[in-house]
């Protein structure tokens, strides 16, 4: 087992090192517990080969 | 509720050459909660060819493979579905979604701010412009800015040396907006560069076409080219259908393809480097023709 002393990759405060925090953090398993917390609120964006038609008349929307 | 903002977003578009570029994608989020982040989710509107994950600091970083995350979420949404609607269904465009893994020592502190940088190429094959004598490839870039997003996007095409970039903007329903800003069509040469404000309470949309090739007069010299070299390997096929490979036919063949030799290399020559190489494949019929010629000559003991 890994020394948690000598080894630079540990740091100090870890109590379990070469388990759980590390290898949970990387795991789905972080992902299902902290989806909410880690989501990012992205733009719809996109890029492809090929043209777009641009410059179409759009359709006013109707007043409500 | 989330704990990561979207501060910043860029999307550079670096062409290599006209049909080859490489897409950065990059998003700056700060850590807006009480918790240290030890991975950043992100709902992407297509898949990405060729994905490296980077930090501002060029750190290559891992993400969970698409089979985990697509397990992960089907829990979510088995054991808690209000919150799997909140985080995934909340946004419209989840055609892919990668979850990126942050260094262990290097969590997303509270308050601290991350560049993620998705390095990534097309996953299509070039499309090019119809009606052209040359090969000249098209793109295109398509931003829907959503009410309650409040960062802006910047986006920044760069083409590739010795070329001229081309650019058809469709931004009618942001062009009057405070702080937008799109380089203006007389000063594009080989970049161009657009800053999307955040929507406020109208959403808009913003779409533009690109390509890159060589200048008007560089199309025009090689246009004509093409359609003098069409002309003449016409007459050159029936001369040797009508003159039966005849000393005479030979000879004729040999002249021409003399000229357009000549010609072709004169040509490359005085053109810029990126089209001298790209275009250097038009010297072989040319060199066909010759070939075809001395064999000719050789045969009929011209």
């Amino acid at each position: 087992m890994a020394d948690p002393v000598n080894n630079p990759l540990y740091e100090a405060g870890d109590t379990n090192p070469g388990m759980s925090e590390e290898s949970e953090s990387s795991t789905a398993k972080y992902l299902k517990d902290h989806l909410e917390q880690i989501v990012v609120d992205t733009s719809e964006t996109s890029s492809a080969p090929g043209r777009l038609k641009l410059h179409e008349k759009k359709a006013k929307p109707k007043p409500e | 509720m989330t704990q990561v903002e979207l501060v910043r977003e860029r999307w550079l578009f670096d062409h290599v050459a006209p049909d080859v570029r490489s897409i950065t994608l990059e998003y700056t989020v700060r850590n807006t909660g009480p918790d240290e982040l030890y991975q950043v989710f992100l709902p992407l509107n297509a898949f990405l060819a060729n994905l490296q994950v980077l930090d501002e600091d060029g750190r290559q970083l891992n993400y969970l493979p698409n089979r985990e995350v697509e397990r992960a979420l089907q829990e979510v949404k088995r054991e808690k579905p209000a919150a799997y609607d909140r985080a995934v269904t909340a946004t419209p465009h989840p055609e892919y979604r990668i979850s990126i893994v942050l260094p262990r020592h290097a969590p997303l502190r509270p308050g601290d701010m991350r560049t993620l940088r998705l390095v990534h190429t097309d996953a299509e094959k070039p499309k090019y412009l119809t009606f052209r004598a040359l090969t000249l490839p098209s793109y295109h870039i398509a931003h829907v800015r959503r009410v309650g997003q409040p960062y802006g996007i910047h986006v920044a095409v760069n083409a590739p040396p010795d070329t001229q970039l081309a650019v058809d903007l469709d931004d009618e329903t942001v062009r009057g907006r405070e702080h937008y800003h799109s380089t203006p069509t007389d000063d594009i040469d080989y970049h161009f560069n657009a800053y999307l404000p955040p929507p406020g309470e109208e959403p808009y949309v913003w779409r533009v076409n690109y390509h890159t090739g060589p200048t008007f007069m560089e199309e025009l010299i090689l246009t004509a080219w093409l359609l003098l070299a069409a002309v003449a390997g016409v007459a050159v096929l029936l001369a040797l259908a009508l003159g039966g490979g005849s000393p005479q036919t030979a000879r004729e063949m040999l002249a021409l393809s003399g000229g357009l030799s000549a010609t072709s290399a004169g040509l490359l020559i005085g053109l810029k480097n990126a089209w001298s190489s790209r275009y250097l494949k038009l010297l072989l019929p040319v060199f066909a023709v010759a070939a075809i010629a001395w064999l000719l000559w050789f045969v009929r003991g011209g």
